[in-house]
């Protein structure tokens, strides 16, 4: 089932379009990765998706129904969204008020929140600092407690606006496992320039100019090493190591290349 | 010259009573710095004292214990001190430094430290720090509608303008894309090598590390663990696992390519080329 259908949408900054005669399909239970350069239109994507910017032209059907001015209010609530900058998202005094704001502004019944801020705050491993003021978290911390309080709104879609790019090592480490076990669970869009994270996806979007330029499988796309260079993305280390020995006689090259891939998707 | 710190401990806040005890953001910190072609990493994890640490070499944060010598100047704890000219000679880039960006045009806001500082002709300088940049053409423009990578030169050309001796950034390419950052981290390197500023940053990065620093210091919970080169710091199995750091994405696939293939060779090589150079010396080239 189409959660998510694209048809034919554009934006544009005063002349500039940032998102170009856009189509796209998204199935319920898929893990898209939006993969482009700063400025390549991702981001004004993901905010065309959940209604915070209206497009040009071009519509949005989410869960079977038009995203129009009637109906954002209602189609918010399906779309949940982990901004990059883990200081600008939180609104409680406590990781557990944090968690509780989304449950409120839906009218959730007092004894059925303290069930949901329990599981979801286990979910992403927060679960012992629900007292805690956010200020005091790491970044990491903060954004697994931004990411409950996305999760106990119930939304069908959640999409991951660049979550990692404002972390420290440990931080994406721990970002990205609360994203891997949420994979298969949800609906999930992840906007990142990290090809790393690209991995973990079911289906990888390429963007450049506010344009699709390639769609497919994280093995499939990262074969295209040109159009990926065309787009201003970095390929893996591995990857360009794997370039070099393919293109060389070098002795036991097949067992060489068979490691490098692997290690390309063990990550 | 240059920076040199003396036994330099930090808090942020110390109990008036003094029964209670301090805690310490910085412990004992023994540190030289040069005035020129230096280009250090600092990293560390996120709360180690990182950040802290360079809010102390511009005077920003005063030592409670310990001594730093600032390019001639004595800073101590209660020490009165001039601050400006402390500030002009060391630069410092605070993370996500567009959001400090506020004049109507690129031009105006190089000329403001310039000017803060008394400088002669600010808009010369202010020019000449663009030129370095790279960002002549957008001079005139509004820096608001720039993209996050040219607001960060600018930002930093603001600071440039007003001729550090000693540039220091905190994460400076933190959330820009591969291309922009590569781009960027050039730009640093060519101030580095042209005109011999020492460059300090702050990062997580263990790519920028092996690719640009010349010297690492690691910080744990306040305490410098390693002050050293790169290469010595990458085979310091013991420092990397405690001080929770990253190897630069290369030394990890040579590390998996070893572990796998079984066969023995220097995985810390820290450029692709490099790396395929050691494996054609180990597994030979065949000729046709």
């Amino acid at each position: 089932m189409k959660i998510i259908e694209i048809k034919n949408l554009s934006f544009k900054y005063q002349k500039l379009y940032a998102v170009k005669n856009l189509s796209l399909d998204i199935e319920q239970g898929e893990f898209v990765c939006i993969l482009g350069h700063n400025g390549s239109g991702k981001s004004t994507l993901a905010k065309l998706i959940v209604g915070l910017l209206k497009a040009n032209s071009g519509s949005i059907y989410i869960d079977g129904i038009e995203l129009t001015e009637e109906t954002v209010d209602e189609l918010r609530k399906k779309i949940g969204i982990v901004f990059q900058n883990p200081d600008n998202q939180f609104v409680g005094v406590t990781v557990k008020d944090d968690i509780a704001f989304a449950l409120e502004n839906r009218q959730v019944e007092r004894k059925k929140m303290v069930e949901l801020i329990d599981e979801f705050s286990k979910l992403v491993s927060m679960e012992k600092f629900l007292e805690h003021n956010p200020e005091d978290l790491s970044g990491g911390e903060k954004q697994r407690v931004a990411i409950a309080g996305v999760l106990a709104a119930k939304p069908e879609v959640v999409i991951f606006d660049e979550a990692t790019s404002m972390l420290d090592p440990k931080g994406v480490r721990e970002v990205i496992k609360v994203i891997k076990d949420l994979k298969g669970t949800k609906t999930i869009i992840s906007i990142t320039h990290n090809l790393a994270e690209a991995l973990l996806a079911t289906k990888v979007i390429v963007m450049n100019d506010g344009e699709i330029v390639l769609v497919g499988t994280p093995e499939e796309v990262f074969k295209e090493k040109q159009i990926l260079k065309d787009s201003k993305l970095d390929i893996l280390e591995s990857m360009k190591l794997l370039e070099l020995i393919e293109n060389s006689n070098i002795n036991n090259k097949e067992k060489i290349e068979d490691v490098l891939w692997e290690l390309s998707y063990l990550k | 010259m240059g920076i040199k710190l003396s036994e330099v401990s930090f808090a942020y806040f110390v109990p008036k009573n003094k029964k209670k005890p301090i805690h310490f953001t910085l412990k004992n910190i023994n540190l030289n710095i040069n005035s020129q072609d230096e280009f250090i990493a600092i990293a560390g994890h996120t709360g180690s004292g990182k950040s802290t640490l360079v809010q102390l070499l511009n005077a920003l944060n005063l030592p409670t214990k310990g001594e730093i010598e600032i390019f001639g100047h004595i800073v101590k704890n209660k020490s009165k001190i001039k601050l400006k000219p402390i500030r002009k000679t060391v630069g410092l880039v605070f993370q996500f430094p567009e959001y400090q960006i506020f004049e109507e045009t690129v031009l105006k806001d190089i000329m403001f430290g310039p000017k803060n500082f008394g400088a002669s002709d600010p808009e010369t300088v202010a020019r000449e720090a663009a030129e370095i940049m790279g960002i002549t053409d957008l001079l005139e423009r509004s820096p608001f509608n720039l993209s996050g990578g040219q607001m960060r030169k600018v930002a930093i050309a603001g600071i440039l303008a007003s001729k550090p001796e000693v540039l220091i950034l905190d994460e400076p390419t933190a959330g820009l894309d591969p291309l922009a950052k590569d781009e960027f981290l050039t730009f640093l390197k060519k101030i580095n090598d042209e005109y011999h500023k020492s460059i300090i940053i702050i990062t997580h990065d263990m790519d920028t590390v092996s690719k640009y620093a010349k010297r690492v210091l690691v910080l744990k919970e306040g305490e410098l663990m390693y002050d050293g080169s790169k290469t010595e710091l990458f085979k310091n199995e013991k420092i990397i696992s405690e001080c929770n750091l990253d190897y630069p994405e290369i030394v990890k696939v040579m590390k998996g390519l070893k572990e796998k293939l079984k066969v023995d060779f220097d995985e810390y090589q820290y450029t692709v080329e490099d790396a395929f150079k050691e494996l054609k010396r180990v597994f030979g080239v065949a000729h046709e």
